[in-house]
């Protein structure tokens, strides 16, 4: 368990770090921009670094307390740490780095402790190579087997993956989740990478400026953020402003500029501003033949009466969601203005106020190869599509 | 013909000064080129600038400075003369001064260097495995300085082995007692005994050449075993 709370002035004066977060026995990862100060944090907890105030707390043992003047060394706090560039000794072989932070150890109990690294890690009959001759993911076992030879309570990890091209680093972050069971301490990742962070970690704590902006399950950052730097950086893509207009016992009605929309967010108020978001694999297509009210949608168009991008923002003009089988479950009349392809299928770039206006998009969507087909989709197209009320995701700023 | 005539004495004494002028040219420089490297501090930059004046200013100069240090009247000859009954100047130990002196900014800088080149991260990473500072230094540190110290430790050796200027200051041109191989050809050549001079130079640039290229193997052995970082 890991209670961290830190404030530091850096050299540059519109920089500090301000944050507290706790970790049970998981892997926790932290995710921002570069220059988030993430790294620095490590440093901080490591001991690297001193905090100008705060308190760090290992399974109840104090690390560091500014007010009870409590400042351990950074080999005192049981604590591994794996540098960004694995920072492996260059003149020192793998069997001599693994065992250095060991090396007061009984000879017989340092042997077996490099021993078993060396088969944990895959790194057997590499023991007397020395680090420049192993292959990137290589170093980083070794880096980690080094970590971990002192048997520390907490395992720190700064961008353990970025050293990597593409095709290595995921196959070393499929594997490394599974190393993650095998050791079973607690751990604090650093990355700039979502997909990194979501594959490895239970946890993330997205870090902005050296602020923690939110700290939630991976589901609960991916799905449901808090901040608007939050939803930008995991990918959302779709960000609006919006008013709530209406509000009923297990939903609210949401109004933004251009459309309206159905949300489960039971708390809100009317008449309070919020912010909406929907993450783009998230807007489905829908047959037409399972939109109910289709008739009222031309009309709607021709007369300008669904949304009116070019001119008034006036109430009432947002496009209303139309009924599937009954229910208003927020699906609209979309016309496809711009589509990019992607590895997996396509980006569409969408409006939802009809064919005949080429203004920004309103939303951004990805869909696979196969339903691009399927639906016989391609530029200046119409199609229906839904934003399933329990995906969009609503908050205050 | 002349090998029987010649004095051997400035060669050996050439060799011992610049020898130990190196041992304690190594003694300074090294902890003087780590605190540089690693420890930033207000006065850094002031005492680089001092520690690089030797290699601008002319050896005289350095000797004027030193004989002023310790010569009969000042504070440390004093002291020395009667505390231990010691005198320094015209003695050779003061030509090993003279000779660390004038060789040390050479070390220095290329000590530095090396550890400036030593990635701070690999200390980091040693502390947070439990080293303490001292143990990291000479775990870490100094293995991965040390191709440059050496190669600092030849340049300052080679510069005390040529000293000429400081050493005559200091320690004067006392033949058997502070005459040093480059003073010796100074005075055979004052004394226009050609012959001398030739052998003393052939002699000492021969010496001088075999030594290095001792070094430089000394060195690739030591260092190059194994660990292949470049």
């Amino acid at each position: 368990m890991l209670d961290v709370e830190l404030t530091k002035r850096m050299t540059s004066p519109d920089f500090d770090i301000r944050l507290s977060l706790s970790a049970g026995d998981e892997l926790v990862a932290m995710l921002g921009p570069s220059g988030s100060g993430k790294s620095l944090t490590l440093r901080l907890i490591a001991g690297i670094l001193r905090p100008d105030a705060g308190r760090i707390i290992l399974n109840g043992r104090t690390l560091f307390d500014s007010t009870r003047g409590i400042n351990l060394a950074p080999g005192r706090r049981q604590i591994g740490f794996v540098f960004q560039d694995y920072a492996l000794f260059p003149h020192l072989t793998v069997a001599q780095n693994i065992a250095y932070g060991i090396n007061r150890w009984p000879l017989g109990e340092r042997r077996r402790k490099v021993t078993e690294l060396l088969k944990l890690m895959r790194l057997e009959g590499l023991e007397r190579e020395f680090p420049t001759r192993l292959s990137g993911g290589q170093q980083q076992r070794v880096a980690l087997a080094r970590a971990l030879a002192p048997e520390p309570e907490l395992l720190l990890l700064d961008e353990p993956f970025s050293a990597l091209d593409n095709r290595v680093r995921e196959r070393l972050v499929r594997e490394f989740s599974h190393l993650n069971e095998v050791i079973g301490i607690t751990t604090l990742l650093v990355t700039h990478n979502l997909e990194e962070a979501y594959a490895l970690s239970s946890k993330i704590a997205v870090v902005e400026g050296g602020r923690l902006l939110q700290f939630g399950t991976r589901d609960e950052i991916l799905r449901r953020p808090q901040r608007r730097a939050v939803a930008r950086f995991t990918g959302t893509r779709n960000i609006f402003d919006g008013l709530v207009i209406e509000q009923g016992p297990s939903y609210s009605l949401v109004r933004g500029e251009r459309f309206e929309v159905i949300t489960p967010h039971p708390s809100l108020a009317v008449g309070e501003r919020v912010v909406f978001s929907i993450r783009p694999e998230d807007v489905l297509l829908v047959p037409p033949e399972n939109v109910a009210d289709q008739e009222a949608d031309w009309a709607g168009h021709t007369e300008g009466g669904g949304c009116q991008p070019e001119g008034g923002r006036e109430s009432g003009e947002s496009s209303g969601s139309r009924l599937i089988s009954g229910e208003r479950q927020n699906a609209f009349l979309a016309t496809l203005l711009e589509e990019r392809p992607r590895s997996d299928g396509y980006t569409l770039y969408v409006s939802l106020c009809g064919p005949k206006i080429p203004a920004d998009y309103d939303l951004e969507l990805t869909v696979s190869k196969h339903l691009y087909r399927a639906f016989g989709l391609g530029r200046r197209k119409t199609f229906y599509l839904q934003l399933p009320p329990e995906d969009i995701s609503v908050w205050r700023e | 013909m002349f090998m029987g005539q010649i004095e051997l004495f400035p060669l050996y004494l050439s060799f011992k000064v610049s020898f130990l002028a190196t041992l304690l040219s190594l003694a300074l420089g090294v902890p003087l080129a780590w605190f540089l490297a690693r420890k930033s501090w207000l006065g850094r930059d002031w005492l680089d600038a001092l520690f690089t004046l030797p290699m601008v200013l002319p050896p005289t100069v350095l000797g004027y400075y030193l004989l002023l240090a310790i010569g009969r009247r000042s504070m440390i000859g004093t002291f020395l003369e009667e505390r231990f009954g010691l005198t320094l100047v015209f003695t050779w130990p003061a030509a090993v001064l003279a000779s660390a002196l004038v060789s040390v900014p050479l070390l220095i800088k290329a000590a530095r260097a090396a550890f400036e080149g030593v990635d701070p991260n690999l200390e980091d990473a040693a502390r947070t495995l439990g080293k303490g500072e001292a143990s990291i230094f000479f775990t870490i540190t100094l293995p991965l300085a040390w191709r440059g110290i050496a190669a600092g430790t030849v340049l300052a050796w080679a510069r005390a082995l040529g000293d000429f200027g400081a050493t005559l200051m200091v320690a004067g041109n006392i033949p058997g007692q502070t005459q040093t191989m480059p003073i010796a050809i100074y005075d055979a050549v004052q004394a226009g005994r050609l012959s001398l001079a030739n052998t003393l130079v052939l002699i000492i640039t021969l010496l001088a050449l075999v030594t290095l290229w001792a070094l430089n193997q000394l060195n690739r052995d030591i260092l190059g075993r194994g660990h292949s970082r470049d």
